[in-house]
């Protein structure tokens, strides 16, 4: 696995993205991304989830500063292919030998794989219950019924990984997305908006059959753990898209400051308060990735427990802190995303918003970032209640590393 | 189907002459040298028979190319336009002969005879071919798929006419993966449409290996599990075969991997009412 292969395919799919007309981005896009390895790299660094978050986040950056939207569909791949991938349940032979059978199938027919909503929380309170309900059927197949509100990536993906209530428990299943006649998805939820090419759509079940081979849980416990564990993925991951988007902002400002100048002939990038308001938004980005880089330190040290494993209380440990590492990283790193575009926006000014303009979406699309799971405030709440714990004066260590 | 009309051409007159057989044109012209000045009725029978032989097959081409106007490779079309006229030729000239024979026409029938055959081997040659060729319009290019049916574009299986396939109730997996398959070698559909039925198919095979696999490690004295497990690894080496076209582009690799896929289906219809 070189690095620098990874880092070269991203790089040219995002020319390639960048140059192509709106109307062909997505297909520019999703092509280039099949024919490379950045989607299968879970299935290649099974063992090294360091390694395998660090050449993810790499290469989502890297796409994110072609679109941001496009990444976030391709994010919702990534992070959920690296959690099945990299987090084995050996209790649980079904769930391991299924699991593995997807990994190994994804990667040998090029398969993207998309993912419902876990949760259906957006809701009016009066509004009825419609997530999906999965009837179990004699023969060990089950029937599902529902309604998912949000998936991105709904055209393109090959495979859909959604849950569905199986009695009292949360199951895990996944299906063929192309060529389902049981799935209905609805009109896309961003119109043509900022973030329409995230092709993030509603989809009704209607009495999709899901055969045992597909079923990776109908328990809770399993279901939790698993998504517990993906969604930490997803915090971290998902900041790649918008810091990218943030650092094609800062391109745009670099550009900007060379094209631009004073009355004296002198570039706007020589300017010592122009350089200053740069580096300030500068050290934000690059504070981000570093930040981000923990998150893979984390992530191997809670798989490679598992494998071993290691005493209950250290993993659960090692969990939450790669459950409070992912959700620092979104927390922060989708906040400073939008901080710099808005920095860029405020330097090169109204020209920024032209309709053309890279900053107009940008400002549009980064907006988005903190609204992904886990949304601001229920981080806050968690790591604030956390803090004020009546019994325990706070450090804010972590278990795993600074600890 | 390009490939298909190919080798139900070469099939019915190519191939290398195996002594004097009236049933094939270098055998028949062979015997009507032989009797050119005293024809036996056993000839003018053989030459009449050719004649029917060559009208029907020169129909049956025209009404496939008629039925498809401008869906050829231009020139996949103008090699069977050839083949047509060649046809046509040859039947008068095997008229010709059979209404009065002799030297003179006999010469004109054998060079038609060879100006047919060499039309036969032109476009045998095409469906022999190494490089891929639409499986739509018999074109070839160097883009992987024909820009013009936008299907992909395969090495001919010239055997491909002639198999068989046993017939078998499967199903709703091996229906996709069979219904794919056949548009991938019609040349109305793309491998990645194959590819879409092929693995939900392999993921079945996959479940059924390891449960399989399961079984035979916790009862190994149950005989009827072997064979079980076999007929499923065979299922899946063809599964592996077909989507292995991908890379090697091979339309015999795509027809022996169903052919494989097939008689997996067929072998666990057998075998699972045996195990119940």
């Amino acid at each position: 696995m070189s690095k620098d292969e990874v880092r070269a395919q991203a790089r040219a799919i995002a020319e390639q993205t960048e140059a192509a007309p709106v109307e062909k981005k997505s297909r520019v896009f999703f092509d280039g991304v099949r024919a490379s390895r950045i989607p299968y790299l879970p299935c290649e660094l099974q063992e090294d989830a360091g390694e395998l978050f660090v050449r993810s986040y790499e290469a989502l950056y890297l796409l994110g500063g072609a679109s941001v939207p496009l990444t976030v569909g391709l994010t919702m791949h990534q992070y959920n292919l690296a959690a099945l991938a990299t987090l084995p349940v050996p209790l649980v032979p079904d769930f391991e030998r299924r699991r593995q059978a997807l990994v190994d199938t994804i990667k040998k027919y090029r398969s993207l794989m998309a993912i419902s909503s876990f949760g259906e929380n957006i809701k009016n309170k009066a509004d009825p219950f419609r997530n999906v309900v999965a009837k179990p059927q004699p023969d060990g197949s089950f029937v599902c019924t529902g309604r998912k509100g949000f998936q991105s990536i709904a055209s393109e993906a090959d495979i859909l990984l959604f849950s569905g209530w199986v009695g009292e428990h949360m199951g895990m299943f996944y299906c063929n997305l192309k060529n389902q006649p049981a799935l209905e998805l609805g009109p896309p939820l961003f119109g043509a908006g900022a973030m329409a090419l995230s092709d993030t759509r509603p989809v009704q079940f209607k009495d999709l059959v899901v055969k045992s081979r597909n079923v990776l849980s109908v328990h809770n416990d399993l279901t939790n753990h698993v998504s517990y564990y993906a969604t930490a993925w997803f915090e971290a991951l998902v900041t790649a898209a918008y810091l990218g988007g943030a650092c094609r902002a800062l391109e745009e400002v670099r550009k900007f400051g060379y094209a631009v100048h004073t009355e004296d002939e002198e570039p706007l990038a020589y300017l010592d308060g122009f350089i200053l308001d740069c580096g300030r938004l500068a050290v934000q980005l690059r504070s981000c990735l570093a930040l981000a880089h923990s998150f893979g330190v984390c992530a191997d040290k809670y798989c490679r427990l598992v494998r071993a494993r290691g005493p209950a209380e250290e993993l659960d440990k090692t969990a939450n802190d790669l459950m409070d590492c992912g959700s620092i990283i979104k927390h922060t790193g989708t906040r400073v995303a939008e901080e710099i575009v808005n920095g860029c926006r405020a330097l090169i000014g109204t020209r920024s918003m032209a309709a053309d303009h890279p900053i107009k979406s940008l400002t549009e699309q980064v907006v988005f970032g903190p609204l992904h799971p886990t949304i601001t405030a229920k981080i806050e709440r968690s790591l604030g209640e956390a803090m004020l714990d009546e019994d325990t004066p706070y450090t804010g260590l972590f278990e795993w590393g600074l600890g | 189907m390009a490939s298909g009309y190919l080798d139900n051409l070469i099939s019915t007159f190519g191939g290398a002459p195996e002594g004097p057989d009236p049933s094939r044109l270098e055998g028949l012209l062979e015997m009507a040298r032989a009797e050119v000045e005293q024809p036996s009725d056993e000839l003018l029978g053989h030459i009449q028979r050719m004649k029917d032989r060559v009208h029907a097959a020169g129909q049956e081409r025209q009404g496939h190319l008629d039925a498809r106007p401008g869906e050829l490779d231009p020139h996949v079309f103008s090699l069977i336009e050839a083949n047509i006229e060649a046809c046509r030729t040859l039947e008068r000239s095997l008229d010709g002969f059979h209404a009065d024979p002799g030297a003179v026409i006999l010469e004109q029938l054998e060079q038609d005879a060879r100006a047919f055959l060499e039309s036969c081997d032109r476009l045998s040659e095409l469906a022999h071919s190494s490089q891929p060729i639409c499986p739509g319009c018999g074109s070839s290019g160097p883009e992987p798929s024909c820009p013009h049916c936008e299907v992909d574009r395969l090495i001919p299986d010239p055997e491909g006419a002639e198999r068989d396939f046993e017939q078998v109730q499967v199903n709703e997996e091996f229906m996709a993966v069979f219904n794919a398959y056949t548009r991938v070698i019609n040349g109305q559909g793309g491998l990645a449409e194959l590819m879409q039925a092929l693995q939900p198919l392999e993921f079945s095979l996959l479940e059924a290996q390891a449960l399989l696999q399961q079984a035979v490690e916790q009862a190994p004295e149950d005989a009827s599990l072997p064979p079980l497990l076999r007929t499923v690894d065979t299922a899946l080496d063809g599964v592996n075969r077909m989507h292995a076209v991908n890379e090697n582009r091979s339309t015999r690799e795509l027809n022996e991997g169903w052919s494989q896929v097939l008689g997996g289906a067929a072998g666990l219809q057998k075998l699972i009412p045996r195990h119940e």
